[in-house]
């Protein structure tokens, strides 16, 4: 990996993203959902965060939409 | 009429949004159910795992108040973090509350549901807590401030109606404030009405119907089923005896005989 990547497990998948970037440019890359929210090593980041969450190597990403549910 | 935390409903029951054939027949189940809370989930967006724009475009056509859960989390900081991400998506403070201690019955871990919800309610949240009808754990809850508690009818799915009536009974006494909703286990709308008749206030399902031969029917006579059991309880039944007594008349009895 060099120093212009980061490497990131989000929704259980591996991605290589450019480092020093927010969550907020990420997120095109990340998904195509219009309704969804995020939590990043098990901590929930409210979209008010977004553009000021720097991702960093090894962070966990979940990136959850509306599902039915019981 | 009744009052389930803020909001006024007419119907006591409340439904889910999962396992229907697709999202055309859910949408008209919940209709048919006239259900005034739906419960959703939220799930990692994968391929081929439901969900999507369909399902919500069909749910968000519905005039009804959603419930999202943490169904699937095994600890109170796992569920604390997804209520924290339903309350954004779905903009709700409401959360029904799951944290399951038993994959195998899907029982809820007790300890971990009384630290989440103490924690969720300091957060602002109206927490529905998924629990099993044990008083000492309900009470629990209630010192944690929830004010509305859903114990297992049965275990989730199973179809097997209200295994412990005693207990049941026994949290509506004991707990004549708070709100109570038999959640989970039902399988027919006679299972429901007996929850409504023991003053339960709601019962919420999803399965029963979901999976009957025909959703749209089976939600209808859950309808019927939830009305029959309040106005049964409002009526205030009888009490049971040991020994027959006949309903008719004894006086006037013709062929009268004497032994």
């Amino acid at each position: 990996m060099s120093a212009t990547e980061i490497s990131v497990l989000c929704n259980g998948e591996h991605k290589r993203l450019a480092a020093g970037r927010t969550l907020a440019e990420h997120l095109p890359q990340l998904t195509q959902a219009c309704d969804f929210a995020v939590a990043i090593n098990a901590v929930f980041v409210p979209k008010s965060a977004y553009a000021e969450t720097r991702l960093v190597d090894g962070d966990r990403i979940e990136l959850v939409i509306p599902m039915q549910g019981g | 009429m009744w009052q389930l935390a803020e909001q006024t409903l007419d119907s006591r029951l409340l439904i889910g949004s999962s396992l229907y054939p697709s999202p055309r027949i859910m949408q008209e189940a919940i209709r048919a159910s006239g259900a005034g809370v739906v419960t959703v989930a939220l799930r990692r967006q994968l391929p081929g795992a439901g969900g999507g724009e369909d399902f919500w475009a069909a749910l968000r056509e519905l005039d009804v108040r959603l419930l999202p859960n943490t169904a699937g989390c095994h600890s109170a900081r796992e569920a604390i973090t997804t209520a924290q991400m339903a309350r954004e998506l779905f903009g709700t403070r409401w959360i029904k509350l799951e944290v399951i201690g038993d994959d195998y019955n899907l029982q809820p871990d007790p300890f971990g549901l009384v630290e989440a919800a103490r924690e969720l309610v300091a957060q602002g949240f109206e927490v529905f807590p998924y629990c099993t009808e044990d008083l000492v754990v309900c009470e629990r809850l209630v010192d944690a401030g929830c004010r509305i508690l859903m114990p297992w009818g049965a275990p989730i799915g199973t179809a097997r109606g209200l295994l412990n009536p005693y207990g049941l009974r026994t949290l509506r006494e004991r707990l004549p404030e708070i709100t109570l909703i038999v959640d989970a286990g039902l399988g027919v709308p006679s299972h429901a009405a007996q929850a409504l008749e023991l003053g339960f206030d709601a019962v919420l399902l999803n399965t029963a119907i979901a999976q009957a031969h025909d959703p749209v029917a089976m939600a209808s006579a859950f309808r019927h089923g939830v009305c029959a059991g309040r106005l049964a309880f409002e009526a205030g039944r009888m009490p049971e005896r040991d020994l027959a007594q006949p309903s008719t008349p004894v006086v006037g009895t013709p062929f009268w005989h004497h032994k």
